[in-house]
């Protein structure tokens, strides 16, 4: 086993070759498991062409990758563009122990898979196609190495070399128990999610963060608000004015009724005059 | 001889005077509200609801106890919840009147012709009214408080509401005591012209924190409309 100086390459590339077997192996198992319109595997085989592979070849790939050993040093495909913002490789013999993650597109691989979260809490993950058809134009020829053999080293790794104080704790107990499973073919589904949501977390409801490695850099989920309140319409028309200088009605009204009143008078009055006077005479 | 006196004639002769001062009784009493405070003031004819003597007229500014015949209203207890408001405060012009509820009430706008909805407006120059099919006070949303302006002689509730500033003092209360502590936020918003949707559009795009706005009458008396060409808005916000 060679020895690590750089944790967070090594970690990298445990990154690498984990993310690559779940992907290719067991996710689309995972995904289909949400519904019909999350079944990777199908949707990845219209995709395939676009990275030389033809829809029957799939299944042979993911096949092959699980039987083949992985090389010690991974060449960079023909034609396949460098990694931008990333120091090449300089001693792989060293320090990399032939993991394949030199020979792979960072940014390829980081957008692999984008997380679906609800409440904070991962729910599921997107597989994107364009960055897989990437990463399986990048991957090695099938004879390089053993996968089992990959797997061994990788638990090695977690198991020795991470660090003590790194940001996930618990993944080295959990990659290890995934790599076990992975081996013995006898892969809990608990551990995969418990690792997903260790390697995809999901970001703050409350503000908009960018999620982890595995996911897009720069992605971000919507921030999720309280339960919007229905807008009120105001209305438009409000007659409150009033001209009290121009307010004729009042004052007719009251001298009408003051007209009635004093009209009753007299003729009552005039009734009692005239009533006296017929009975004067 | 003398005839027999035709008792029948004499009473139908008492009976056109009697007939005509109780009339005038009728009268006398059904307008004596608009005459109650010396400013013979009474909603706008500008489709004002029918008025009647149960609709409490007092003074504009009927200070202390109300007097106008509106429920007692319980001690303050200051609240920052929803209130159904009975009674609006504002020191600053003398307004201390009751809040009536009123719904949305269809007009026929005079400048446009058109039917329109609009808010109920008081039923007396001397009390506002509480747009209660919108927010209620204190709810988080805004609520719409309506009042009288009179262009001519003054004597309406919310003719001194165009002389508001940023930071005078409202208080809502309601039946129960529960009261609003609000401020006022900045200055008075005028010529909401009628006859475009600018009062609409200035209460739908208020002022972030606005929890009350005070809406009355302002610009010309067009006599042919029967009614004042603009409107004024107050906003004004909880003190929390």
């Amino acid at each position: 086993m060679s020895q690590f100086t750089a944790p967070s390459g090594r970690m990298r590339r445990v990154l690498t070759v984990t993310t690559a077997t779940i992907g290719l192996a067991f996710l689309p198992g995972v995904a289909m498991a949400d519904g019909p319109d999350t079944d990777v595997l199908s949707s990845v085989v219209p995709s395939a062409p676009a990275a030389g592979l033809s829809p029957a070849d799939l299944p042979g790939v993911v096949d092959e990758l699980t039987e083949v050993p992985l090389p010690t040093e991974v060449p960079l495909p023909t034609g396949a563009p460098a990694p931008t913002g990333a120091p090449a490789p300089t001693d792989t013999a060293a320090g990399d122990s032939g993991l394949p993650s030199g020979g792979l597109d960072d940014s390829a691989l980081a957008g692999l898979f984008t997380p679906v979260c609800d409440s904070g809490l991962l729910t599921g993950i997107t597989l994107q196609l364009d960055a897989l058809t990437d990463l399986l134009g990048q991957l090695p020829a099938p004879e390089a190495a053993d996968m089992a053999d990959a797997g061994d080293e990788v638990s090695s790794l977690g198991l020795i070399e991470l660090p003590d104080t790194g940001t996930l704790p618990e993944l080295p107990t959990e990659l290890q128990d995934l790599v076990d499973g992975l081996i013995a073919g006898d892969l809990d589904p608990a551990a995969l999610t418990d690792l997903l949501r260790e390697l995809i977390p999901c970001p703050e409801e409350t503000a908009p963060t960018t999620v982890g490695a595995g996911t897009t850099p720069g992605a971000t989920t919507p921030t999720t608000t309280a339960p919007a309140v229905a807008p009120v319409a105001y209305l438009g028309y409000a007659p409150t004015g009033v001209d009290s200088d121009q307010d004729d009605s009042g004052v007719p009204l009251t001298a009408f009724g003051g007209v009635l009143l004093l009209g009753g008078a007299a003729l009552t009055g005039l009734r009692l005059r005239n009533r006296a006077a017929r009975a004067t005479d | 001889m003398q005839p027999a006196p035709r008792t029948e004639g004499r009473w139908r002769g008492w009976a056109a005077p009697l007939l005509l001062v109780v009339a005038a009784a009728v009268a006398l009493l059904v307008l004596r509200p608009w005459s109650a405070g010396g400013s013979g003031q009474r909603p706008a004819a500008e489709d004002a609801p029918a008025v009647t003597a149960a609709a409490g007229a007092t003074d504009a500014v009927d200070a202390g106890a109300p007097v106008d015949g509106s429920p007692s209203v319980e001690a303050e207890q200051l609240v920052d919840g929803p209130i159904v408001p009975a009674r609006l405060t504002i020191p600053a012009i003398g307004v201390d009147a009751r809040v009536e509820s009123r719904g949305t009430v269809s007009y026929e706008n005079p400048f446009t012709g058109q039917q329109v909805d609009g808010y109920g407006v008081p039923t007396s120059m001397a009390t506002t009214s509480w747009w209660s099919d919108g927010p209620q006070p204190g709810s988080g949303q805004m609520a719409v408080v309506l009042g009288h302006e009179d262009a001519g002689n003054g004597g309406a509730v919310f003719d001194g509401l165009i002389r508001l500033h940023g930071g005078d003092a409202v208080s809502m209360r309601a039946q129960d005591g529960s009261t609003l502590r609000l401020q006022v936020l900045g200055a008075p918003v005028t010529g909401l012209d009628k006859a475009t949707s600018a009062l609409a559009d200035t209460l739908n795009a208020h002022p972030d924190g606005a929890d009350v706005a005070f809406v009355t009458c302002g610009g010309e008396f067009d006599q042919d409309a029967g009614a004042s060409e603009d409107n004024t808005v107050v906003f004004a916000s909880v003190v929390r």
